[in-house]
Parts: structure tokens; C-alpha cells; sequence
């Protein structure tokens, strides 16, 4: 199996995955690394039972799940980070609400229970289907699909909410 | 919902969750350079199975990889072998502001290809010349006996190719008969005479690499595990630099702030101080 591939392949992947369970965009770099080493380290044990991408993304879950456990989460910015490069105001404009859209998606995704999330994310943004995910989480199919009923459902109300406080403030401050 | 139905495809054209869900899917990482990640994953790579390796343990990993843990090591018996250095030149550069950008330049006989690719791969993207005053030569007991240049690019004679632009390493010298032929790693340095100008240089051009493509937590570690904080050596002053940068990318701001500091009571005509300085007025 040639790692390099494995690696050019899924880089992105891990990298989403990583980012939307929790992981900063910061540190997403260092954890994908740290993806990769381990699935390096363990590519003899890999028995192709399940896809790489599978095989990956449950690498990469644990190293979210450890990840938001640990105090590195909490970690202070000394430095903030500024969009590089001279790109047109147009265009600068299109990244900032890219980020804003990213900073609300990931906002919602921190408040769903982290079952419901890792469905969620696999499924709907990973385009994973439900027996992958239900052999990667080691659950029932039926678990998956009622999780991700209610992942969906949370993800509305939440995003309502977001929106009702936006607009709230919006007339606020009006004059 | 249907068995495998995708909510992006239930909801509305205009509806939020559908704007979220498609950003979410195109995220990638910005600035991310796979070319790169791929190099610093093969030299991360290359540091945790060595070990392994020589202990017997070794697994079934690829071809590619296993050829970049040994192109890594050949490459550093060609950098380090004194017959195949002519010229050698050591540099850091510290760029200014939030990249704090360095790079490390290492300058070999244009005839010598593997030796160039290594060297011209240590060579960061985007580093800024710090203008730095040139060091003294060395002092005539070193064992190699190389003198030390500024790093101002002007003053190469040799071609000098961005990170990008610089083969894979198992590539460069895989394809070479020179490093086929090279001596194996030299003996190691005695503990109390510390490591040589070139292997010195080398480690801290990987750890300039690994910090440009964002494996900061390898490049921290291979920092601590290469050298001891505060020890004089030929480079020191370019060590504790990107340790304070290494630092600061990693977000241990307490550390990279007293580091900071150290480091501008150790070098206060250091090029670096300014760059340094704000870290530790943060």
C-alpha cells in the first residue's frame, strides 16, 4: 500500500474531520500530522475490513476525542492570524463570510452531544454512508439514522436560536 | 428521512442550514501546501520508525515511506560527509511579524547534486533576508573547519530553489550515485563538544521545515530531543529563535514569552530582536 497516496488522498479529509469535531484551526495541522503517523505506524495492523477513508476517520475521531479533552483546546492566541496575500476587496469579502458560515457551522456542531455530531459530520458533510459510520462507531444502523434525526433537528433549533439572537441585537442597536 | 438521503439534498435552495452545510463540505485548510505536509510527515515519519526499525520491529509500511525514512538518512550522510562538502554556509533568517518566517541555507559544491537538493530544500518559502551582520569565521579547532556566512541570499554563488520547488527527498537521492556511494552517518559528536556545524544545521533546518509546513508540535519535540536550552553552540542564537517561534505557533504563550525574553538579554544585537520583541511584549 503506498502511504504517499493514502496521504495526498485524504489529507482534506482528515483535515474536515479533524476541524469540524473540535479541533482548532490552529492546531488542525498538527493533528492531521499526528493522524497520519499513527495510521503509519499501524498500516501492518490495517486489514482492509473497512475502507482507508474508514480506517482514517476513526483515527482521526480519537485524536479529536483527545484532543477536546485535553487543555490544549483552551490554548491562549498570542498571535492572531490574518488572511495572507493581496486579493481583491470582492474577494476578501467572500472569505470573510466563508469564515463567518465556518465559525457558525462549528459553533452549532460544539453544541450537539458528540454522538450526534460524529453522525452528523460523517454523514452529511463527509458524505459517509450509514453502514461505514455504523461500523466505524461500532452501533446499529437504526442508531446512526436516529442520531442523525436528531443531530438534524438540534442543528435547525440551534441555528434558529443564533438567528433570533442575531436579529434581536441587529434592531438593538438600531437608533 | 430516507435510508441514505443527504439533508442537503431535502433542504431548500435558500435555506441557512444548506449555506452552512455546503461551506462545511468545501473547508479546506488555507495556505495548506500538501507537497510540504507530505515532506514533514516523511521526516516526522522517518523520526518515529527508526527506532522501530533498528530494533527489529518494522512493519509492512510503503515502499514510498520506507524509501524517504532511508533517503532522509542518506541525505544526512551526504550532508555531514566532509569529503563531499567543498563550501558550506550556514544561515537563519527570521522573517518579521506573525510568521516570524526563518530559513536556513546551506550552501554545498554545485557538482555535489544530492548535497545541493538537501540543502536547497531547508531553504523556506517567503523568507525574508534579516540583513544580519555577518558572523566572525570559525575558529580554527572546529573539525570541519567551514567558515559561516551571512545568510543574504545575494552573496550565494549557487542556484537556490524555494521548498516547493525541491524534489522529494527520497527522489533526489534515490536517483543519485553519490548517495548510494555515501559513508554512512558519521560517528557521533562527543556530548561535551556538542554537535557539529553541519549536523547542527541540518537538525535545525528540519525543524525550520516541519514549523513551515504547521508540524509544530514535531518540530518541538525534535528541538527538545536535539538540544539542550541555553547550551552555547555555533547556532544557538538561531535555535533559541525558532524555539521562540515554535513556541508561539504552538499557542504556549507563557513559554514563547519567557523564552522571549531570555532571548533578548542572551542576543540583545541579535537580527531577530525585533520580531522577538513583540512576542515577549505580548
Amino acid at each position: 500500500m503506498n502511504f504517499e497516496h493514502i496521504y495526498r488522498t485524504h489529507h482534506d479529509f482528515v483535515w474536515r474531520t479533524l476541524r469540524r469535531m473540535g479541533v482548532s484551526e490552529r492546531d488542525a495541522l498538527d493533528a492531521r500530522q499526528k493522524v497520519f503517523l499513527i495510521a503509519h505506524r499501524s498500516l501492518g495492523s490495517f486489514e482492509g475490513r473497512s475502507s482507508v477513508k474508514t480506517w482514517l476517520c476513526g483515527i482521526a475521531l480519537r485524536v479529536a476525542s483527545d484532543y477536546r479533552r485535553s487543555a490544549v483546546s483552551r490554548r491562549e492566541v498570542l498571535v492572531a492570524e490574518v488572511p495572507v496575500g493581496e486579493s481583491c476587496q470582492a474577494e476578501q469579502l467572500r472569505q470573510l463570510e466563508e469564515r463567518e458560515r465556518i465559525a457558525a457551522l462549528d459553533a452549532i456542531l460544539t453544541e450537539l452531544p458528540v454522538d450526534q455530531r460524529t453522525v452528523f459530520v460523517l454523514f452529511e458533510l463527509e458524505e459517509m454512508s450509514g453502514e461505514q459510520i455504523a461500523a466505524l462507531l461500532v452501533v446499529p444502523e437504526g442508531t446512526v439514522r436516529s442520531r442523525l434525526r436528531l443531530a438534524r433537528r438540534a442543528f435547525s433549533r440551534i441555528l434558529a436560536e443564533r438567528q433570533g439572537r442575531t436579529a434581536c441585537l441587529a434592531a438593538g442597536a438600531r437608533p | 428521512m430516507t435510508r441514505e438521503s443527504r439533508w442537503l439534498d431535502e433542504l431548500p435552495l435558500e435555506s441557512a442550514e444548506r449555506e452552512l452545510l455546503v461551506a462545511g463540505k468545501a473547508a479546506r485548510p488555507s495556505g495548506d501546501d500538501v507537497d510540504a505536509g507530505w515532506r514533514a510527515f516523511s521526516i516526522a515519519a522517518s523520526a518515529t520508525t527508526s527506532a522501530a526499525a533498528s530494533a527489529g520491529a518494522g512493519h509492512a509500511i510503503s515502499a514510498k515511506a520506507a524509501a524517504g525514512t532511508a533517503a532522509t538518512k542518506a541525505s544526512a550522510a551526504v550532508l555531514l560527509s566532509a569529503a563531499t562538502l567543498k563550501s558550506f554556509a550556514v544561515g537563519i533568517a527570521l522573517g518579521v511579524g506573525v510568521s516570524a518566517a526563518g530559513a536556513i541555507v546551506e550552501r554545498v559544491h554545485p557538482r555535489q547534486a544530492p548535497s545541493a537538493s538537501v540543502a536547497r530544500a531547508a531553504l523556506a518559502p517567503g523568507a525574508r533576508s534579516s540583513g544580519r551582520a555577518p558572523r566572525p569565521p570559525l575558529a580554527a579547532g572546529d573539525p570541519l573547519a567551514l567558515p559561516v556566512v551571512p545568510s543574504t541570499r545575494e552573496q550565494s554563488g549557487t542556484a537556490e530553489l524555494s521548498v516547493r520547488a525541491a524534489p522529494h527527498p527520497a527522489t533526489a537521492v534515490a536517483s543519485s550515485p553519490v548517495a548510494s556511494s555515501a559513508p554512512r552517518v558519521a560517528a557521533p559528536e562527543s556530548a561535551s563538544a556538542g554537535p557539529s556545524l553541519a549536523a547542527e544545521a541540518r537538525q535545525l533546518a528540519q525543524v525550520k521545515r516541519l514549523l513551515d509546513a504547521g508540524a509544530t508540535a514535531e518540530a518541538l519535540r525534535q528541538l527538545a530531543a536535539n538540544f539542550s536550552a541555553g547550551e552555547p553552540t555555533l547556532l544557538s542564537e538561531e535555535r533559541d529563535a525558532l524555539y521562540v517561534q515554535a513556541l508561539t505557533r504552538a499557542g504556549r504563550g507563557a513559554e514563547a514569552r519567557a523564552r522571549a525574553r531570555e532571548f533578548l538579554s542572551r542576543y540583545p544585537r541579535s537580527p531577530y530582536v525585533e520580531s522577538i520583541r513583540r512576542v515577549g511584549e505580548e
